[in-house]
Protein backbone atom coordinates (compact mmCIF):
# COMPACT_ATOMS: atom_id res chain seq x y z
CA UNK A 1 0.00 0.00 0.00
CA UNK A 2 1.43 3.33 -0.79
CA UNK A 3 1.03 6.00 1.69
CA UNK A 4 0.89 10.00 1.17
CA UNK A 5 4.15 11.96 2.45
CA UNK A 6 1.75 13.96 5.02
CA UNK A 7 0.92 9.92 6.61
CA UNK A 8 4.90 9.42 6.85
CA UNK A 9 5.01 12.78 8.31
CA UNK A 10 2.92 12.36 10.62
CA UNK A 11 4.06 8.58 11.03
CA UNK A 12 7.35 9.48 11.94
CA UNK A 13 6.84 12.31 14.29
CA UNK A 14 3.08 11.78 15.88
CA UNK A 15 1.94 15.12 16.95
CA UNK A 16 0.52 14.89 20.57
CA UNK A 17 0.55 11.00 21.17
CA UNK A 18 0.79 10.23 24.86
CA UNK A 19 -1.06 11.11 27.79
CA UNK A 20 -2.02 14.26 29.35
CA UNK A 21 -0.04 15.55 32.33
CA UNK A 22 -1.65 16.70 35.60
CA UNK A 23 -2.76 20.17 34.92
CA UNK A 24 -5.41 22.99 35.16
CA UNK A 25 -9.02 22.39 33.53
CA UNK A 26 -10.94 19.05 33.83
CA UNK A 27 -9.95 15.69 31.86
CA UNK A 28 -12.20 14.00 30.33
CA UNK A 29 -11.15 10.60 28.06
CA UNK A 30 -13.16 8.55 25.55
CA UNK A 31 -12.39 5.82 22.98
CA UNK A 32 -13.16 3.21 20.23
CA UNK A 33 -12.25 0.45 18.36
CA UNK A 34 -10.42 -2.55 19.99
CA UNK A 35 -7.12 -4.59 18.76
CA UNK A 36 -9.81 -7.08 17.42
CA UNK A 37 -11.60 -4.48 14.79
CA UNK A 38 -7.92 -3.64 13.65
CA UNK A 39 -7.89 -0.14 15.48
CA UNK A 40 -8.33 0.84 18.43
CA UNK A 41 -7.74 4.87 19.63
CA UNK A 42 -7.84 6.28 22.86
CA UNK A 43 -8.11 10.65 23.18
CA UNK A 44 -7.74 12.43 26.26
CA UNK A 45 -8.70 16.05 26.87
CA UNK A 46 -7.93 18.88 28.84
CA UNK A 47 -11.03 21.41 29.07
CA UNK A 48 -10.46 24.26 30.81
CA UNK A 49 -12.36 27.74 30.21
CA UNK A 50 -14.49 26.83 27.94
CA UNK A 51 -11.64 25.37 25.44
CA UNK A 52 -10.07 21.98 24.76
CA UNK A 53 -6.81 23.32 25.76
CA UNK A 54 -5.23 19.73 25.49
CA UNK A 55 -5.80 17.06 23.63
CA UNK A 56 -3.73 13.52 23.76
CA UNK A 57 -4.17 10.07 22.01
CA UNK A 58 -3.02 6.76 21.73
CA UNK A 59 -3.55 4.24 18.86
CA UNK A 60 -3.14 1.07 17.74
CA UNK A 61 -3.96 0.97 14.22
CA UNK A 62 -2.44 1.65 10.28
CA UNK A 63 -0.21 4.08 9.13
CA UNK A 64 -3.66 5.80 8.61
CA UNK A 65 -5.13 6.02 11.98
CA UNK A 66 -2.15 7.10 13.22
CA UNK A 67 -1.44 9.90 10.88
CA UNK A 68 -5.51 11.02 11.56
CA UNK A 69 -5.49 10.83 14.91
CA UNK A 70 -2.13 12.99 15.06
CA UNK A 71 -3.76 15.61 12.92
CA UNK A 72 -7.54 15.58 14.07
CA UNK A 73 -5.76 16.25 17.61
CA UNK A 74 -4.21 19.10 15.92
CA UNK A 75 -7.32 20.18 14.37
CA UNK A 76 -9.29 20.45 17.64
CA UNK A 77 -6.41 22.15 20.12
CA UNK A 78 -8.28 24.99 20.68
CA UNK A 79 -12.10 24.27 20.02
CA UNK A 80 -15.00 24.48 21.92
CA UNK A 81 -16.05 20.92 23.41
CA UNK A 82 -18.88 20.86 21.18
CA UNK A 83 -16.90 20.27 18.10
CA UNK A 84 -15.56 16.89 19.72
CA UNK A 85 -18.79 15.76 18.90
CA UNK A 86 -19.32 17.27 15.69
CA UNK A 87 -15.82 16.84 14.54
CA UNK A 88 -16.66 15.14 10.90
CA UNK A 89 -13.63 12.30 10.94
CA UNK A 90 -13.93 11.68 7.05
CA UNK A 91 -12.89 15.47 6.61
CA UNK A 92 -9.14 13.69 7.22
CA UNK A 93 -9.48 11.94 4.03
CA UNK A 94 -8.51 13.98 1.20
CA UNK A 95 -5.75 15.40 3.18
CA UNK A 96 -4.11 12.15 4.48
CA UNK A 97 -5.11 10.69 1.18
CA UNK A 98 -6.59 7.45 3.23
CA UNK A 99 -8.39 4.96 0.65
CA UNK A 100 -11.85 4.33 0.96
CA UNK A 101 -11.93 1.07 2.41
CA UNK A 102 -10.28 2.43 5.52
CA UNK A 103 -13.26 5.18 5.99
CA UNK A 104 -14.58 2.77 8.71
CA UNK A 105 -11.23 3.14 10.94
CA UNK A 106 -11.81 7.03 11.42
CA UNK A 107 -15.28 6.65 12.31
CA UNK A 108 -13.10 4.62 15.03
CA UNK A 109 -11.45 8.31 15.67
CA UNK A 110 -15.20 10.09 15.83
CA UNK A 111 -16.51 7.31 18.32
CA UNK A 112 -13.22 8.57 20.51
CA UNK A 113 -13.76 11.94 20.79
CA UNK A 114 -17.82 11.82 20.76
CA UNK A 115 -17.33 9.93 23.90
CA UNK A 116 -14.64 12.08 25.31
CA UNK A 117 -17.71 14.88 25.08
CA UNK A 118 -20.14 12.54 26.56
CA UNK A 119 -17.88 12.09 29.69
CA UNK A 120 -17.38 15.82 29.60
CA UNK A 121 -21.30 16.41 28.95
CA UNK A 122 -22.31 13.63 32.30
CA UNK A 123 -19.05 15.25 34.35
CA UNK A 124 -17.47 12.06 34.08
CA UNK A 125 -14.35 13.28 35.11
CA UNK A 126 -11.28 10.83 34.67
CA UNK A 127 -7.11 10.23 36.00
CA UNK A 128 -4.78 10.38 33.16
CA UNK A 129 -5.26 7.51 30.90
CA UNK A 130 -4.58 3.53 32.54
CA UNK A 131 -3.48 1.32 29.88
CA UNK A 132 -5.06 -2.29 29.28
CA UNK A 133 -4.79 -5.13 27.19
CA UNK B 1 25.27 -2.22 3.35
CA UNK B 2 22.69 -2.38 0.61
CA UNK B 3 19.25 -1.46 1.48
CA UNK B 4 16.47 -2.56 2.25
CA UNK B 5 18.42 -5.76 3.44
CA UNK B 6 16.49 -8.66 1.94
CA UNK B 7 15.63 -11.62 4.65
CA UNK B 8 13.08 -12.96 2.71
CA UNK B 9 14.67 -16.00 0.87
CA UNK B 10 12.18 -18.31 2.09
CA UNK B 11 9.82 -16.20 -0.77
CA UNK B 12 12.53 -16.35 -3.50
CA UNK B 13 16.26 -16.40 -3.48
CA UNK B 14 18.59 -14.65 -6.04
CA UNK B 15 19.71 -16.85 -9.16
CA UNK B 16 23.89 -18.16 -8.37
CA UNK B 17 26.06 -16.44 -10.57
CA UNK B 18 27.33 -19.63 -11.88
CA UNK B 19 23.84 -20.64 -12.63
CA UNK B 20 22.87 -17.32 -14.35
CA UNK B 21 25.68 -18.21 -16.53
CA UNK B 22 25.14 -21.46 -17.51
CA UNK B 23 21.32 -20.70 -18.36
CA UNK B 24 22.23 -17.75 -20.37
CA UNK B 25 25.10 -19.57 -21.96
CA UNK B 26 22.18 -22.30 -23.35
CA UNK B 27 20.29 -19.37 -24.52
CA UNK B 28 22.75 -17.98 -26.53
CA UNK B 29 23.89 -20.94 -28.17
CA UNK B 30 21.58 -21.97 -31.30
CA UNK B 31 22.78 -25.66 -31.32
CA UNK B 32 20.72 -25.74 -27.72
CA UNK B 33 17.38 -23.50 -29.22
CA UNK B 34 15.93 -26.55 -29.96
CA UNK B 35 12.96 -28.52 -28.60
CA UNK B 36 14.19 -31.48 -26.96
CA UNK B 37 11.62 -34.10 -27.56
CA UNK B 38 12.75 -33.24 -31.23
CA UNK B 39 15.01 -36.65 -31.15
CA UNK B 40 14.80 -36.90 -34.76
CA UNK B 41 18.14 -34.61 -35.41
CA UNK B 42 21.14 -33.88 -33.51
CA UNK B 43 20.36 -30.28 -32.10
CA UNK B 44 17.11 -31.59 -30.38
CA UNK B 45 19.39 -34.62 -29.02
CA UNK B 46 21.59 -31.96 -27.53
CA UNK B 47 19.07 -29.69 -26.14
CA UNK B 48 17.64 -32.96 -24.94
CA UNK B 49 21.07 -34.09 -23.50
CA UNK B 50 21.21 -30.85 -21.02
CA UNK B 51 17.02 -31.86 -20.21
CA UNK B 52 18.71 -35.39 -18.71
CA UNK B 53 21.48 -34.11 -17.16
CA UNK B 54 19.60 -31.60 -15.15
CA UNK B 55 16.82 -34.66 -14.40
CA UNK B 56 20.16 -36.59 -12.62
CA UNK B 57 21.26 -33.35 -10.72
CA UNK B 58 17.77 -33.20 -9.85
CA UNK B 59 17.48 -36.20 -8.74
CA UNK B 60 20.71 -36.97 -6.62
CA UNK B 61 20.00 -34.51 -4.59
CA UNK B 62 16.97 -36.57 -3.03
CA UNK B 63 18.50 -40.14 -3.55
CA UNK B 64 15.92 -40.62 -6.45
CA UNK B 65 17.03 -41.91 -9.80
CA UNK B 66 16.10 -39.76 -12.89
CA UNK B 67 13.63 -41.06 -14.44
CA UNK B 68 11.51 -40.64 -11.31
CA UNK B 69 11.92 -37.30 -12.08
CA UNK B 70 9.08 -34.91 -13.64
CA UNK B 71 10.40 -31.17 -14.23
CA UNK B 72 7.23 -28.77 -13.30
CA UNK B 73 6.42 -24.86 -13.81
CA UNK B 74 7.30 -25.00 -9.71
CA UNK B 75 6.24 -26.88 -6.43
CA UNK B 76 3.00 -25.11 -6.80
CA UNK B 77 2.24 -27.09 -9.98
CA UNK B 78 4.34 -30.31 -8.46
CA UNK B 79 1.89 -30.06 -5.17
CA UNK B 80 -0.89 -30.40 -7.50
CA UNK B 81 0.08 -32.70 -9.48
CA UNK B 82 1.26 -34.88 -6.36
CA UNK B 83 -2.10 -34.67 -4.81
CA UNK B 84 -4.57 -34.40 -7.53
CA UNK B 85 -3.23 -36.33 -10.05
CA UNK B 86 -1.96 -39.43 -7.45
CA UNK B 87 -5.66 -38.88 -6.02
CA UNK B 88 -7.38 -39.21 -9.23
CA UNK B 89 -4.98 -41.95 -10.57
CA UNK B 90 -6.00 -44.39 -7.42
CA UNK B 91 -9.37 -43.44 -6.90
CA UNK B 92 -10.40 -47.20 -7.48
CA UNK B 93 -8.67 -47.42 -4.25
CA UNK B 94 -10.49 -44.76 -2.38
CA UNK B 95 -11.14 -40.76 -1.83
CA UNK B 96 -9.81 -40.20 1.20
CA UNK B 97 -6.79 -37.70 1.97
CA UNK B 98 -4.89 -36.68 4.83
CA UNK B 99 -3.29 -33.07 4.84
CA UNK B 100 -2.46 -30.57 7.40
CA UNK B 101 -4.31 -27.02 8.44
CA UNK B 102 -0.41 -25.38 8.07
CA UNK B 103 0.11 -26.69 4.64
CA UNK B 104 0.97 -24.18 1.80
CA UNK B 105 -1.61 -22.78 -0.23
CA UNK B 106 -0.91 -24.86 -3.31
CA UNK B 107 -1.58 -28.43 -1.22
CA UNK B 108 -4.51 -26.61 0.40
CA UNK B 109 -6.18 -25.69 -2.26
CA UNK B 110 -5.27 -28.80 -4.11
CA UNK B 111 -7.34 -30.96 -1.44
CA UNK B 112 -10.27 -27.99 -1.43
CA UNK B 113 -10.74 -28.68 -4.84
CA UNK B 114 -10.42 -32.24 -4.44
CA UNK B 115 -13.04 -32.35 -1.80
CA UNK B 116 -15.28 -30.17 -4.55
CA UNK B 117 -14.98 -33.43 -6.37
CA UNK B 118 -15.99 -36.03 -3.85
CA UNK B 119 -13.09 -36.42 -1.90
CA UNK B 120 -12.83 -36.79 2.11
CA UNK B 121 -9.88 -34.34 3.20
CA UNK B 122 -9.00 -34.78 7.13
CA UNK B 123 -7.63 -31.99 7.97
CA UNK B 124 -4.92 -32.13 11.00
CA UNK B 125 -4.61 -29.78 13.34
CA UNK B 126 -0.60 -29.00 14.16
CA UNK B 127 0.46 -28.52 18.04
CA UNK B 128 0.62 -25.07 19.45
CA UNK B 129 4.41 -25.46 18.40
CA UNK B 130 3.70 -26.02 14.77
CA UNK B 131 4.12 -30.04 14.79
CA UNK B 132 1.87 -32.66 13.62
CA UNK B 133 2.23 -35.76 15.44
CA UNK B 134 2.93 -39.18 13.76
CA UNK B 135 0.42 -40.63 15.83
CA UNK B 136 -2.17 -38.22 14.84
CA UNK B 137 -1.45 -39.09 11.00
CA UNK B 138 -2.12 -42.72 11.61
CA UNK B 139 -5.45 -42.15 13.83
CA UNK B 140 -6.43 -40.25 10.55
CA UNK B 141 -5.97 -43.02 8.21
CA UNK B 142 -9.22 -44.77 7.23
CA UNK B 143 -9.55 -48.07 5.06
CA UNK B 144 -10.12 -45.56 1.95
CA UNK B 145 -7.38 -43.02 2.34
CA UNK B 146 -4.78 -43.56 -0.67
CA UNK B 147 -2.94 -40.27 0.26
CA UNK B 148 -1.33 -38.38 3.01
CA UNK B 149 0.11 -35.03 2.00
CA UNK B 150 2.62 -33.01 4.52
CA UNK B 151 4.68 -30.01 4.23
CA UNK B 152 8.39 -31.33 5.08
CA UNK B 153 9.48 -27.90 6.49
CA UNK B 154 6.66 -24.91 7.19
CA UNK B 155 7.39 -21.85 4.81
CA UNK B 156 6.27 -19.56 7.16
CA UNK B 157 7.60 -20.98 10.49
CA UNK B 158 10.51 -23.12 9.56
CA UNK B 159 8.99 -26.16 11.67
CA UNK B 160 10.03 -29.02 9.89
CA UNK B 161 8.11 -32.17 10.61
CA UNK B 162 9.30 -35.63 11.46
CA UNK B 163 8.57 -37.22 8.01
CA UNK B 164 10.73 -40.28 8.65
CA UNK B 165 8.23 -41.61 11.13
CA UNK B 166 5.10 -40.32 9.45
CA UNK B 167 6.85 -42.10 6.17
CA UNK B 168 6.93 -45.43 8.18
CA UNK B 169 3.38 -45.16 9.26
CA UNK B 170 1.86 -44.82 5.60
CA UNK B 171 4.07 -47.70 4.33
CA UNK B 172 2.67 -49.74 7.03
CA UNK B 173 -0.78 -48.92 6.24
CA UNK B 174 0.09 -49.14 2.47
CA UNK B 175 -0.76 -45.26 1.90
CA UNK B 176 0.77 -42.90 -0.41
CA UNK B 177 3.30 -39.90 1.19
CA UNK B 178 3.38 -36.65 -0.75
CA UNK B 179 6.25 -34.19 0.92
CA UNK B 180 6.11 -30.56 -0.20
CA UNK B 181 10.43 -30.14 -0.05
CA UNK B 182 10.04 -26.43 -1.49
CA UNK B 183 11.80 -25.35 1.53
CA UNK B 184 13.82 -28.20 2.47
CA UNK B 185 15.39 -29.58 -0.46
CA UNK B 186 19.05 -27.82 -0.53
CA UNK B 187 18.53 -26.96 3.14
CA UNK B 188 17.90 -29.91 4.71
CA UNK B 189 19.18 -33.46 3.96
CA UNK B 190 16.33 -35.51 1.96
CA UNK B 191 17.16 -39.31 0.96
CA UNK B 192 13.51 -40.58 -0.60
CA UNK B 193 14.43 -44.00 -0.43
CA UNK B 194 15.57 -44.13 3.42
CA UNK B 195 12.84 -42.04 4.54
CA UNK B 196 10.11 -44.03 2.48
CA UNK B 197 8.78 -40.70 0.68
CA UNK B 198 6.71 -41.93 -2.84
CA UNK B 199 5.93 -37.69 -3.74
CA UNK B 200 8.31 -35.41 -3.19
CA UNK B 201 7.70 -31.75 -4.26
CA UNK B 202 10.64 -29.54 -5.38
CA UNK B 203 11.36 -25.80 -6.61
CA UNK B 204 14.04 -24.29 -8.48
CA UNK B 205 13.66 -20.20 -7.03
CA UNK B 206 14.11 -21.48 -3.38
CA UNK B 207 17.70 -22.70 -3.87
CA UNK B 208 19.11 -20.24 -6.06
CA UNK B 209 17.86 -21.14 -8.86
CA UNK B 210 15.25 -19.93 -11.59
CA UNK B 211 11.71 -19.01 -11.02
CA UNK B 212 9.36 -20.90 -13.69
CA UNK B 213 10.72 -24.68 -13.33
CA UNK B 214 10.46 -27.02 -10.35
CA UNK B 215 9.81 -30.89 -9.66
CA UNK B 216 7.94 -33.79 -9.02
CA UNK B 217 9.76 -36.59 -7.79
CA UNK B 218 7.40 -40.00 -8.51
CA UNK B 219 8.57 -43.41 -6.68
CA UNK B 220 8.63 -45.50 -9.72
CA UNK B 221 8.49 -48.57 -7.51
CA UNK B 222 5.05 -47.56 -5.25
CA UNK B 223 3.31 -45.09 -7.52
CA UNK B 224 4.84 -45.33 -11.20
CA UNK B 225 2.13 -42.82 -12.58
CA UNK B 226 -0.34 -39.64 -11.55
CA UNK B 227 -3.24 -38.48 -13.96
CA UNK B 228 -1.97 -35.27 -15.67
CA UNK B 229 -3.51 -32.11 -15.11
CA UNK B 230 -1.93 -30.94 -18.71
CA UNK B 231 -2.57 -33.14 -21.67
CA UNK B 232 -0.50 -32.52 -24.61
CA UNK B 233 2.89 -34.11 -26.48
CA UNK B 234 3.24 -36.63 -23.86
CA UNK B 235 6.53 -34.94 -23.08
CA UNK B 236 7.56 -36.57 -19.18
CA UNK B 237 6.26 -39.69 -19.76
CA UNK B 238 2.60 -38.40 -20.49
CA UNK B 239 2.51 -36.79 -16.85
CA UNK B 240 3.38 -33.21 -17.84
CA UNK B 241 3.14 -32.28 -21.52
CA UNK B 242 4.84 -29.27 -22.40
CA UNK B 243 8.01 -28.54 -24.28
CA UNK B 244 10.62 -28.36 -21.66
CA UNK B 245 12.25 -24.93 -21.09
CA UNK B 246 16.07 -26.05 -21.33
CA UNK B 247 17.44 -23.31 -19.67
CA UNK B 248 15.27 -23.55 -17.19
CA UNK B 249 15.67 -27.18 -16.40
CA UNK B 250 19.69 -26.99 -17.06
CA UNK B 251 19.40 -23.69 -14.31
CA UNK B 252 17.56 -26.13 -11.85
CA UNK B 253 19.93 -28.90 -11.79
CA UNK B 254 22.61 -26.57 -11.85
CA UNK B 255 20.99 -25.03 -8.66
CA UNK B 256 20.40 -28.23 -6.68
CA UNK B 257 23.75 -29.49 -7.61
CA UNK B 258 25.34 -26.73 -5.77
CA UNK B 259 23.14 -26.67 -2.82
CA UNK B 260 24.24 -30.15 -2.36
CA UNK B 261 27.87 -29.39 -2.34
CA UNK B 262 27.21 -26.27 0.23
CA UNK B 263 24.50 -27.62 2.03
CA UNK B 264 26.29 -28.48 5.85
CA UNK B 265 28.04 -25.23 5.21
CA UNK B 266 24.82 -23.12 4.52
CA UNK B 267 22.92 -24.47 7.04
CA UNK B 268 25.47 -23.93 9.50
CA UNK B 269 25.69 -20.49 8.11
CA UNK B 270 21.93 -19.58 8.43
CA UNK B 271 21.55 -21.33 11.26
CA UNK B 272 24.04 -18.97 13.36
CA UNK B 273 22.42 -15.82 11.58
CA UNK B 274 18.73 -17.03 12.70
CA UNK B 275 20.27 -17.53 16.56
CA UNK B 276 21.49 -14.25 16.46
CA UNK B 277 18.69 -12.55 15.08
CA UNK B 278 16.33 -14.33 17.59
CA UNK B 279 19.13 -13.64 20.43
CA UNK B 280 19.10 -9.74 19.46
CA UNK B 281 14.91 -9.25 18.87
CA UNK B 282 14.76 -10.89 22.86
CA UNK B 283 15.21 -7.49 23.96
CA UNK B 284 12.01 -6.86 23.14
CA UNK B 285 9.37 -7.66 25.88
CA UNK B 286 6.60 -9.40 24.28
CA UNK B 287 7.87 -11.12 21.04
CA UNK B 288 6.51 -14.99 20.75
CA UNK B 289 9.07 -17.74 18.79
CA UNK B 290 6.10 -19.41 16.30
CA UNK B 291 7.27 -22.66 15.29
CA UNK B 292 8.97 -24.73 17.77
CA UNK B 293 12.39 -23.92 18.80
CA UNK B 294 14.11 -26.82 18.12
CA UNK B 295 12.40 -28.73 15.32
CA UNK B 296 13.15 -25.75 12.72
CA UNK B 297 15.08 -25.19 9.82
CA UNK B 298 18.33 -23.30 10.00
CA UNK B 299 16.68 -20.41 7.31
CA UNK B 300 13.66 -19.41 9.19
CA UNK B 301 12.65 -17.05 12.23
CA UNK B 302 8.88 -16.50 12.58
CA UNK B 303 7.97 -14.43 15.54
CA UNK B 304 4.96 -12.19 16.87
CA UNK B 305 4.95 -8.99 18.49
CA UNK B 306 2.34 -7.72 20.88
CA UNK B 307 1.01 -4.67 20.98
CA UNK B 308 1.36 -3.11 17.88
CA UNK B 309 -0.84 -3.24 14.84
CA UNK B 310 0.69 -5.19 11.57
CA UNK B 311 0.52 -2.33 8.48
CA UNK B 312 1.90 -0.26 11.15
CA UNK B 313 4.79 -2.26 11.87
CA UNK B 314 5.95 -3.05 8.55
CA UNK B 315 5.49 0.62 7.58
CA UNK B 316 8.35 0.86 9.99
CA UNK B 317 10.39 -1.61 8.69
CA UNK B 318 10.72 -0.20 4.84
CA UNK B 319 14.29 -1.06 4.96
CA UNK B 320 13.99 -4.38 4.96
CA UNK B 321 12.16 -7.38 2.92
CA UNK B 322 10.63 -9.09 5.55
CA UNK B 323 6.91 -11.06 5.21
CA UNK B 324 4.52 -10.23 7.29
CA UNK B 325 2.28 -12.59 8.98
CA UNK B 326 -0.83 -11.80 6.55
CA UNK B 327 -1.25 -14.65 4.30
CA UNK B 328 2.09 -15.12 2.99
CA UNK B 329 1.30 -14.94 -0.49
CA UNK B 330 1.44 -10.97 0.36
CA UNK B 331 -2.32 -10.09 -2.01
CA UNK B 332 -4.36 -10.25 1.05
CA UNK B 333 -5.28 -8.81 4.15
CA UNK B 334 -6.02 -12.00 5.83
CA UNK B 335 -4.13 -13.43 8.81
CA UNK B 336 -1.76 -16.40 8.29
CA UNK B 337 -3.56 -19.51 7.64
CA UNK B 338 -0.29 -21.34 9.64
CA UNK B 339 -0.14 -18.52 12.74
CA UNK B 340 -3.83 -19.47 13.61
CA UNK B 341 -3.80 -22.57 13.44
CA UNK B 342 -0.84 -22.62 15.56
CA UNK B 343 -3.74 -20.71 17.47
CA UNK B 344 -2.20 -16.99 17.54
CA UNK B 345 -5.05 -14.15 17.85
CA UNK B 346 -5.72 -12.58 14.18
CA UNK B 347 -4.43 -9.14 15.07
CA UNK B 348 -1.18 -11.02 16.66
CA UNK B 349 -0.36 -13.51 13.37
CA UNK B 350 -0.74 -10.26 11.68
CA UNK B 351 1.92 -8.44 13.50
CA UNK B 352 4.13 -11.48 13.02
CA UNK B 353 7.44 -11.17 11.05
CA UNK B 354 8.85 -13.78 9.14
CA UNK B 355 12.85 -13.78 8.58
CA UNK B 356 14.21 -16.21 6.44
CA UNK B 357 17.78 -15.91 5.86
CA UNK B 358 20.20 -17.00 2.70
CA UNK B 359 23.53 -17.62 1.60
CA UNK B 360 24.50 -13.58 1.24
CA UNK B 361 23.10 -12.75 4.27
CA UNK B 362 26.00 -11.06 7.02
CA UNK B 363 25.87 -10.82 10.48
CA UNK B 364 25.86 -7.01 9.89
CA UNK B 365 22.42 -7.16 8.22
CA UNK B 366 20.87 -9.31 10.60
CA UNK B 367 22.45 -6.94 13.38
CA UNK B 368 20.99 -4.09 11.30
CA UNK B 369 17.08 -6.06 11.21
CA UNK B 370 17.42 -6.19 14.92
CA UNK B 371 17.96 -2.29 15.32
CA UNK B 372 15.16 -1.60 12.76
CA UNK B 373 12.15 -4.10 14.25
CA UNK B 374 13.60 -2.76 18.37
CA UNK B 375 12.94 1.15 16.64
CA UNK B 376 10.02 0.18 15.02
CA UNK B 377 8.22 -1.53 17.64
CA UNK B 378 9.57 0.85 20.60
CA UNK B 379 8.04 4.08 18.47
CA UNK B 380 4.77 2.45 17.94
CA UNK B 381 4.37 1.07 21.47
CA UNK B 382 5.49 4.76 22.64
CA UNK B 383 1.66 5.73 22.22
CA UNK B 384 -0.29 2.43 21.96
CA UNK B 385 -2.54 1.90 24.17
CA UNK B 386 -1.86 -1.85 24.48
CA UNK B 387 -0.42 -3.15 27.74
CA UNK B 388 2.76 -4.90 27.20
CA UNK B 389 4.52 -5.94 30.28
CA UNK B 390 7.79 -5.22 30.57
CA UNK B 391 7.66 -2.16 27.71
Amino acid sequence: MDYSSEVARHFAAPRQAGTLPPGPGTLVRGEGGSVEQGAWVVFQARIDAGRVVALAWRAYGCPHVIAACSLAAEMLTGCAPAELGTFEPLCLRAPLDVPALKSGRLLIIQDALRKCLAAWDNGDLRSPLNKRN
Amino acid sequence: MQLPVYLDYAASTPVDPAVAELMADCLRRPELAANPAALGHAAGRAAQALVEAARVQVAALINAQPEEIIFTSGATEADNLAVIGAARFRQSRGRHLVTSLTEHKAVIESCRHLATQGWRITWLKPDAEGLIAPAAVEAALEPDTVLVSLVHVNNETGVVQDIAAIAAICRRHDVLLHVDAAQSAGREEIDVRASQIDLLSLSAHKIYGPKGVGALFIDQERVRRVSPLLFGGGQERGMRPGTIATHQVAGMGEALRLAAQRLPDEARHATALRDRLWSGLQQLPGILLNGHAERRSGHILNVSIAGVEGESLFYGLADLCVASGSACTSLSNEASHVLRALGRPAALAQSSIRFSLGRQSTAAEVDFAVECVLRAVRHLRSFSPVDVPGA
